[in-house]
């Protein structure tokens, strides 16, 4: 299926009132970031901007979830029309681990797949412009996956500002989809998996003081503004359990009952126990789709600490996130052996 | 200024290591001081959050006590408590806090003996490392 035939489905299924809406990306004001537009019946006409290409960086999941929270007026009834959604590799993998967790019904979703041979990290991409182009007029540029271009000139090969995660990206198809918006690509290579875990050895063989000493510096920086928990497609709790932000809406006996576990003060031991909490959350879960690094104001080195437990995670239990969605979610089952094991894992 | 002790928090599961631990005393066994337990229904009821927040209070050292593999009172308590503790231990180790500070171990109800030789293990290991405040004030 081409570009042009999928908008034409797209179109299509909106007219019909096969779906309630759809999520794609356009064309946005940063010129290296597209823009998530939400196209229903009433703005059909944004189906011809939307933009399949390597600036498609965001994982639009988030929007299932925002959209099955949006608490609806007394008499409404809820629209249960499946949502339409662009999906990468690594975003058809949240929607697994959604499946596997019974957040979502696979017919609640239609996915059109795009499969990614990477897209460009915002942050890189400015400052490669910013360090090698006289001109800043965002109208010259051009990125496509061959690199980026500023009047037809090539300033920077595609490998530059191409973002982290993609680069030792695993799972490039979607692993779950209703069509393809192109061919599927090449799946990366075997060595891929041992070079994902390169820098995570690296800082793994540092001595504990090293090691906090890097943590410290980093985990200080964090002001808890919340947006790697609020942008994390798989931080779907209602309300959470490391930043009860929703406390005015209670009583004041509800809130004396609620122990907090984690706590809510700027200074580093509290935050060290938000990152680690964190992290424990996503054991097993987390499909590296690296939206909390891009969201972080701070630039904590946060897909660092999720890929060490990603890495556990597989080197122990041989476990990939939101590659089957029949399977249980990893740290809520045990194999039948270890029940007579003394001895694995710890 | 007396000498420094290190202080170790140590969660026993009701039905094996809490009475584990009631035995060797109840047996006299000489164990070290160091430790103090709470008592919790299962190891499962361990959230990991419980272990972080200790070590921010200033303890040491934290020991997590359960019924041994397939004998939880619960049936499978345990099990689970295993696979996302042995992920929280190797996690503490990759911001610092040295594995050797978090010890998960299997304790029945007949194994005082035992229970002192883990809380020897884990006071001699926690003692050779110093005192966690020094990290986080450092």
């Amino acid at each position: 299926m081409s570009e042009e035939e999928m908008k034409t489905k797209i179109r299509d299924l909106l007219v019909e009132g096969k779906i309630k809406f759809f999520v794609g990306y356009e064309k946005g004001t940063n010129p290296f970031l597209a823009r998530p537009v939400m196209i229903s019946d009433e703005n059909l006409e944004k189906v011809d901007d939307l933009e399949f290409s390597v600036l498609c960086s965001n994982n639009l999941t988030l929007y299932i979830i925002e959209d099955r929270k949006k608490i609806l007026p007394r008499g409404v009834e809820r629209d249960e029309r499946p949502i339409g959604l662009v999906v990468k590799g690594c975003d058809s993998r949240a929607i697994n681990v959604l499946l596997q967790e019974n957040m979502i019904k696979r017919e609640d979703v239609f996915l059109v797949g795009l499969p990614c041979e990477g897209v460009v990290d915002p942050n890189k991409a400015r400052d490669v412009w910013y360090k090698r182009s006289d001109r800043l007029n965002p109208e010259d540029l051009e990125i496509n996956e061959k690199g980026m271009f500023v009047n037809g000139e090539k300033i920077a090969d595609f490998d530059e500002i191409e973002a982290d995660r993609c680069r030792v990206c695993l799972h490039r198809n979607p692993v779950a989809h209703d069509e393809l918006v192109w061919d599927e690509v090449e799946e990366p290579k075997l060595e891929t998996r041992e070079k994902r875990y390169e820098k995570i050895r690296e800082y793994e063989s540092l001595s504990p003081e090293k090691k906090w000493d890097f943590w410290k510096k980093e985990l200080s920086k964090c002001i808890r503004c919340y947006s790697c928990k609020n942008i994390c497609p798989l931080c779907y709790c209602e309300e959470c359990s490391l930043a009860k932000d929703q406390l005015q809406a209670v009583s004041p006996e509800e809130k004396s009952r609620r122990v907090l576990w984690v706590g809510r003060e700027v200074d580093l031991l509290d935050n060290l126990s938000y990152h680690l909490n964190r992290a424990m959350h996503l054991a097993g879960r987390c499909i590296d789709c690296g939206e909390c690094e891009r969201s972080c104001p701070v630039n904590i080195p946060l897909r660092l600490l999720y890929n060490e437990v990603e890495k556990n995670i597989y080197e122990t239990f041989q476990y990939e996130a939101g590659i089957n969605p029949d399977e249980e979610p990893v740290l809520t089952t045990f194999g039948s052996e270890e029940a007579r094991n003394e001895e694995c894992f710890l | 200024m007396s000498e420094w002790e290190p202080k170790i928090l140590a969660f026993l599961c009701n039905w094996c290591s809490y009475a584990g631990a009631d035995l060797a005393g109840v047996s006299r066994i000489q164990y070290p001081s160091n430790i103090r337990i709470i008592r919790v229904m299962c190891s499962g009821r361990v959230n990991p959050s419980f272990v972080i927040r200790a070590f921010q209070e200033g303890a040491d050292g934290v020991l997590v006590g359960g019924c041994h593999p397939g004998d939880c009172h619960y049936v499978e308590g345990n099990l689970y408590a295993r696979r996302r503790l042995s992920m929280l231990r190797q996690l503490l180790d990759f911001v610092g806090i040295e594995k050797e500070r978090f010890l998960v171990r299997w304790v029945s109800a007949s194994e005082g003996g035992k229970f002192a030789d883990v809380v020897k293990e884990i006071t001699e290991q926690v003692r050779k490392l110093g005192p966690i405040k020094e990290k986080w004030e450092a």
